[in-house]
């Protein structure tokens, strides 16, 4: 899926799984991608923003929702290397700085160590935001066909927390396909 | 200091639980640091027999381990 994922859509991914980690979560799911096209600024996250949907509170709301993962688990366990004296994030820190952005992950033990799943549904919203892209005559994929694939799965926790904030699906939709149009 | 350790700090370390978790931890991070290492070195023109002495380990050994990986990965490319 990702081949066609644009600079912008593949750093959403990314972002979203800093997400997932900062609440513990070891999975990838649609409330994580859509706090991914918020936290940093993109085509998708003006579209959210102009609809007055504020990140903050959507952080707020998933903590609410779901809760926060155990900070010790899985198998790169910061607080158990902080326990002998190792800072896992001070580490990871100096191996990027060394070997260039991205290293920790290219190994063998790191990506294993680090793998968040996807969930059903985000995978499923990351194949329609291809759909969405090739119905759109669009050649790569950004954040707001990211976006549209998320809402168009419909049934996610990123819908949710849209709703929760007064925002609809078909909001979104139309305030998505009219920054497509206006930018065409 | 993060939320992480900052609880780690005020956990137990006689806790085994902890404990060898943090023993896994540090595998992890050995094992990717030397595959990082192993390449850098390789890369700046180190031969096996430099990096296993400097790994303290055999030649066969460090070769075994990382030979092969390296092939593959440059066939990929």
């Amino acid at each position: 899926v990702f081949e066609r994922f644009s600079e912008e859509a593949r750093r959403v991914v990314v972002l979203a799984q800093e997400e997932a980690d900062r609440f513990g979560h070891n999975y990838i799911g649609t409330e994580h991608l859509l706090l991914g096209l918020v936290a940093e600024t993109t085509a998708a996250s003006r579209v959210l923003a102009g609809l007055g949907l504020v990140r903050d509170r959507l952080r707020d709301d998933v903590g609410e929702i779901i809760g926060f993962g155990k900070v010790h688990g899985g198998p790169l366990d910061a607080a158990a290397l902080a326990t002998i004296g190792i800072d896992l994030e001070e580490v990871e820190r100096r191996i990027e700085e060394t070997f260039g952005p991205g290293a920790f992950l290219r190994t063998r033990a790191g990506c294993r160590a680090r793998r968040r799943p996807f969930t059903p549904r985000s995978k499923r919203a990351l194949e329609l935001s291809l759909r969405a892209a090739l119905e759109l005559g669009d050649r790569d994929i950004g954040s707001e066909h990211v976006l549209l694939g998320v809402i168009t799965e419909g049934k996610g926790m990123a819908v949710e927390l849209l709703e929760r904030q007064g925002v609809s699906c078909a909001a979104v939709r139309a305030a998505v396909l009219e920054q497509i149009r206006g930018a065409a | 200091m993060n939320e992480a350790t900052e609880l780690a700090n005020a956990t137990s370390s006689h806790d085994p639980a902890i404990g060898l978790a943090s023993v896994a931890s540090l595998r992890i991070l050995l094992e990717s640091l030397e595959e990082l290492q192993v390449e850098n070195a390789r890369a700046q023109g180190w031969t096996w027999q430099q990096i296993a002495a400097a790994l303290g380990v055999s030649k066969q050994a460090v070769h075994k381990k990382h030979g092969r990986r390296r092939l593959l990965r440059r066939r990929q490319r």
